[in-house]
């Protein structure tokens, strides 16, 4: 935003005023503003206000936290709070979240005055999920009482599915009466640690059929997939389903593989 | 013939310089300035002088931010 005297006569000052608002510029920054004037020999000038944006409730490492790891494994993470806000005796009055089924977190004072922490813990019992929400924060602050704090919680499975999307392309429709083309892909199972079963296969999908065959027990499986193209009514046809292995495992109840495919 | 020839040498010399003379000239004295440290929800101005050490009307067409 900038406001400026439009006509300057010969001899006399003027004033150019840019304005710079706090929530629109993060950290280090110089915002620049072209000048244009009927000076011949100058007809573009650049002017530069720069500065270093601070927050009232300062969290390092960062307004940003992931907890990641396996299912039981115990993951924390720690924000460590204080404010730039002069005469005030900082403090944290509560936290919350929209997380609270996934994450454990609790606040207190830090090691030094001014400081508070909070810290997240993961939930070890999570199955396989990667799942965002927010924790909120709510401080004494007179100018920013309440901190967002984006958190991401991703548990890791151990069994790998490959591929995770089946696409069988184009096929052709059958004619009136018949099933058109057929396609068989197929999906495979194995886990990196331990063993596990798969006690169900389902879809949602009437043209797509799914046959289990076991390779190595416990260890690593196959899934046949069938794609069976519907008899024609209209000139195209996209088909999509989702195919559900439900295995014994609590830490991945189930997988999931997308299935697609268009016939012509 | 010779006191036009003159004349019309210093026309040649001297007509650049007078229409310079009756040009704008625009003079910003300080072209950056730093604020310093900011707070996030506030807003915060600074208004840089601009002078003209020109013969003409200055007139200052847009000021386009970046």
């Amino acid at each position: 935003m900038a406001e400026f005297d439009k006509v300057i006569p010969p001899g006399q000052e003027g004033r150019i005023t840019l304005v710079i608002e706090g929530n629109k510029v993060h950290g280090s920054f110089s915002k620049s503003a072209t000048v244009r004037s009927n000076d011949p020999d100058r007809p573009v000038t650049t002017i530069t206000l720069a500065g270093n944006e601070i927050p009232f409730v300062n969290v390092t490492p960062g307004e940003r936290v992931y907890l990641q790891g396996s299912y039981d494994e115990a993951v924390s993470k720690t924000l460590t709070l204080s404010s730039n806000e002069k005469d005030l005796a900082f403090e944290i009055q509560s936290v919350e979240s929209n997380l609270d089924d996934k994450i454990t977190y609790a606040y207190g004072r830090g090691e030094h005055s001014g400081e508070w922490v909070v810290t997240l813990n993961k939930n070890p019992k999570l199955p396989t999920l990667s799942t965002y929400g927010t924790l909120t924060i709510h401080t004494n602050s007179k100018q920013a009482p309440d901190k967002t704090i984006q958190v991401q919680v991703v548990t890791k499975g151990t069994i790998t599915v490959q591929p995770s999307m089946i696409n069988f392309g184009r096929v052709r429709f059958g004619a009136e009466g018949q099933d058109g083309d057929v396609l068989n892909k197929t999906v495979t199972l194995i886990r990196s640690r331990g063993e596990f079963a798969i006690r169900d296969i389902t879809l949602n999908n009437d043209h797509f059929e799914a046959k289990l065959l076991e390779e190595v027990p416990g260890k690593r499986y196959k899934i046949d997939v069938k794609f069976t193209a519907p008899t024609r009514t209209r000139a195209a046809q996209a088909e999509s389903g989702e195919l559900i292995i439900y295995t014994d495992d609590p830490s991945e109840p189930h997988v999931r593989v997308q299935l697609v495919a268009r016939a012509l | 013939m010779r006191t036009a020839l003159v004349l019309l040498l210093l026309t040649v010399l001297v007509w650049p310089t007078l229409a310079q003379d009756l040009q704008p000239k625009i003079v910003i004295p300080q072209i950056r300035h730093d604020l310093g440290d900011i707070f996030e929800l506030e807003k915060y101005e600074y208004a840089f002088v601009v002078r003209n050490t020109g013969r003409a009307d200055l007139l200052i067409e847009e000021v386009k931010p970046g």
